[in-house]
């Protein structure tokens, strides 16, 4: 049987750089609604008027790269709102090539409307990352 | 010296992708990550776990055989909004 050794890599925590990567482009935007966005984890007990949540979906090692998904779900006070900050997080997150340690985004799915009892406006969508890591050095 | 050329017939490699041999292949294929999704939901009632199915169809261009794993329940967007269970299930 063939052994194939692969380097040790030391691998990204790709939901905190999704969360700051989005924090910094949200902030450099001048579109109405993309302002005063929070960018976080989860939903925590106070919904604020716009909201976005990463969360690390997993992913596969290849050889020195991994693919790793990330779900996002965005919240804001109108329909109108939440759509359009929700295709602005998902051209975002297309574009980060290059950021941190994103090698690609090999794909996207969503946005989609996400019905919700509150009755806020709530979409999803789900992008697919490879990325990269840092060599795993001894202790 | 000589050299080998291999020409393929695209009829004839349709037609293997399109097989009922490369269906029952990629439905198996699919049936395990139906399996992953089935044993990662959450169970309130089984209603969303027990939607999950796996269904034969096409690829985008018609070109070769696919499958698709679909939950059905009414929920399931909101399932996998807050979870991300499908998505989990294709990368194992």
């Amino acid at each position: 049987m063939n052994t194939v050794m692969r380097p040790s890599i030391l691998w990204p925590d790709v939901e905190a750089w999704a969360i700051a990567y989005l924090r910094t482009a949200l902030d450099a935007r001048t579109e109405p609604y993309a302002s005063g966005v929070q960018v976080r984890t989860d939903v925590g007990t106070a919904m604020p008027a716009r909201l976005v949540t990463v969360r690390d979906d997993g992913g596969t090692r290849r050889d020195v790269t991994r693919s790793s998904g990330i779900g996002v779900n965005i919240w804001a006070a109108t329909d109108e709102d939440c759509s359009d900050l929700a295709r602005l997080v998902c051209a975002l997150l297309e574009a980060s090539a290059g950021s941190g340690p994103v090698v690609a985004c090999t794909g996207s799915f969503g946005p989609y409307p996400v019905p919700e009892d509150s009755g806020k406006p709530h979409r999803y969508l789900s992008v697919d990352l490879i990325v990269t890591g840092v060599p795993l050095t001894t202790a | 010296m000589a050299k080998t050329r291999i020409d393929l017939d695209s009829k004839t490699m349709r037609a293997v992708l399109l097989s009922g041999g490369v269906l029952s292949e990629v439905m198996a294929k699919a049936e395990q990550i139906a399996s992953r999704a089935r044993a990662g939901a959450s169970c309130a009632t089984g209603e969303y776990r027990d939607s999950i199915v796996v269904e034969p169809g096409v690829g985008r261009d018609g070109d070769r055989a696919a499958a698709r794993v679909v939950a059905k329940a009414p929920h399931a967007r909101i399932v996998e909004a807050k979870t991300g269970n499908l998505k989990r299930a294709i990368r194992g």
